[in-house]
């Protein structure tokens, strides 16, 4: 990997994973231990922070709020400070120690805008719903639900992806499938 | 009651962040004037979250796998063989079925397998290497089964560890034990070693072999490698 700013944000938006891995290694030292002289931080809590902040690099890229890094490194050291600092502001608000994808799923739902406009609850018992659900569609399914929501790939994309005879099979395919998933999420959350 | 297919193209825009400003407006109005919609968008919503959030979670957990193997100390851009070795040292994380609690053999394998990360390619490549690790970061497994045949363990073992996965995925445990077993045999690299070893008990699972199975895991455990912490979760599992 070379310091290619614009590769690397191409690369996160394509769905490469490994980009991150390759930022792993390229900058951890450097964020790591400049968190630990900065903020005093441990060892731990520096890894965690540095990890946390490229995932809100993806974030940004993937929601499209960021189209150009200038300087990767600093940036990441960056969002890692502002992370340290959030992470002290929610600390003496509460003691409660969540877990990962319990934080990552109320932060997401508190900054979208329908549900910070109404007062919606977050149903965390969705989360292993959600599983449980995803557990009863097959494989294509979930790669289609994944493709499409998560990674906003175009029909095109899944159906090349995917081996669908056309984006329009693809685009059905989809429509059954999250419906499948929405269909037994419901379920399991009456039962 | 559920959404019509004229509302649909505007709630998965909103269900995948991918809203302009005038169609959150479009949005607002639609539930303003529909205000039954509300809930089963907002259910959507949250139901695609749950997904979202736990895929974050578990790019976490695999990146800090790279983190714990990457050195301490380091200067500037890493060697491109260093990137290798990392790849080859990722520890599989839980996979989305973390939270189900099913005592099956099945989901108990679908828990503690994930396949092998695909690597980034780098140019200049040989292309058959190249086109069967796009097929394999793509989940055609059939198809990177024929084009990883081609190549021979001494190519590079890693490869090995990704056809070994591409039987794993088509169900066939029994070739995946044979290709683990030669990786096992034949390298010298002691990472892919202990990846091979992991790969080879859930392969014994996946075979149901529980006998073979909790054999090979308390190997992994007596030798003290990055998986024996897996390895100890799973046989407790087991037993």
């Amino acid at each position: 990997m070379k310091e290619d700013s614009n590769n690397i944000v191409q690369r996160i938006r394509q769905g490469d994973s490994s980009c991150l891995e390759e930022l792993v290694i390229a900058y951890k030292n450097y964020c790591t231990n400049g968190l630990r002289k900065k903020v005093g931080c441990t060892g731990e809590e520096a890894e965690e922070l540095f990890i946390d902040a490229l995932l809100e690099l993806r974030d940004k890229i993937l929601e499209g709020k960021l189209d150009r890094l200038i300087n990767t490194k600093s940036y990441i050291f960056g969002i890692c400070q502002n992370m340290w600092l959030a992470q002290k502001r929610q600390e003496r608000k509460t003691l409660e120690k969540k877990k990962d994808i319990e934080i990552y799923y109320s932060a997401y739902l508190e900054n979208d805008f329908l549900f910070s406009q109404n007062g919606a609850d977050y149903k965390m018992q969705l989360i292993e719903i959600a599983y449980q659900a995803l557990e009863s569609i097959d494989e294509k399914c979930r790669m289609i639900i994944k493709y499409f929501y998560l990674e906003k790939r175009s029909m095109d994309e899944i159906a090349e992806l995917l081996d669908f005879a056309s984006p329009d099979v693809a685009k059905t395919s989809k429509s059954r499938c999250f419906k499948k998933l929405v269909d037994k999420a419901k379920e399991l959350e009456q039962s | 009651m559920s959404i019509k297919d004229e509302h649909r193209a505007l709630i998965d825009s909103y269900l995948s962040n991918t809203l302009s400003e005038s169609d959150k407006a479009d949005l607002v109005r639609l539930l303003e004037e529909h205000p039954e919609l509300e809930e089963l968008v907002l259910e959507e919503k949250r139901i695609v979250t749950a997904l979202q959030a736990s895929e974050k979670a578990q790019l976490k957990k695999h990146l800090k796998t790279v983190a714990n193997n990457t050195p301490q100390k380091s200067s500037g851009f890493f060697p491109a063989w260093w990137l290798a070795a990392a790849s080859a040292t990722l520890i599989v994380s839980i996979g989305y079925f973390f939270y189900l609690n099913n005592s099956s053999l099945e989901i108990t394998f679908n828990e503690y397998y994930e396949p092998y990360p695909a690597i980034s390619v780098q140019r200049g490549q040989i292309t058959d290497i190249n086109s069967a690790l796009k097929l394999y970061s793509q989940g055609k497994y059939k198809e990177a089964i024929e084009a990883f045949g081609d190549l021979t363990l001494s190519d590079n073992p890693t490869y090995y560890l990704y056809l070994g996965n591409c039987y794993l995925q088509t169900k066939d445990p029994n070739k995946a034990i044979e290709i683990f077993k030669t990786v096992n045999r034949e390298s010298n690299d002691t990472i892919l070693k202990q990846n091979a070893q992991w790969y080879l008990a859930l392969a014994y699972l996946k075979k149901e072999d529980l006998q073979q199975t909790r054999k090979i895991l308390k190997e992994i455990i007596q030798n003290e490698g990055i998986y024996a912490e897996h390895a100890e979760k799973l046989l407790g599992k087991l037993d």
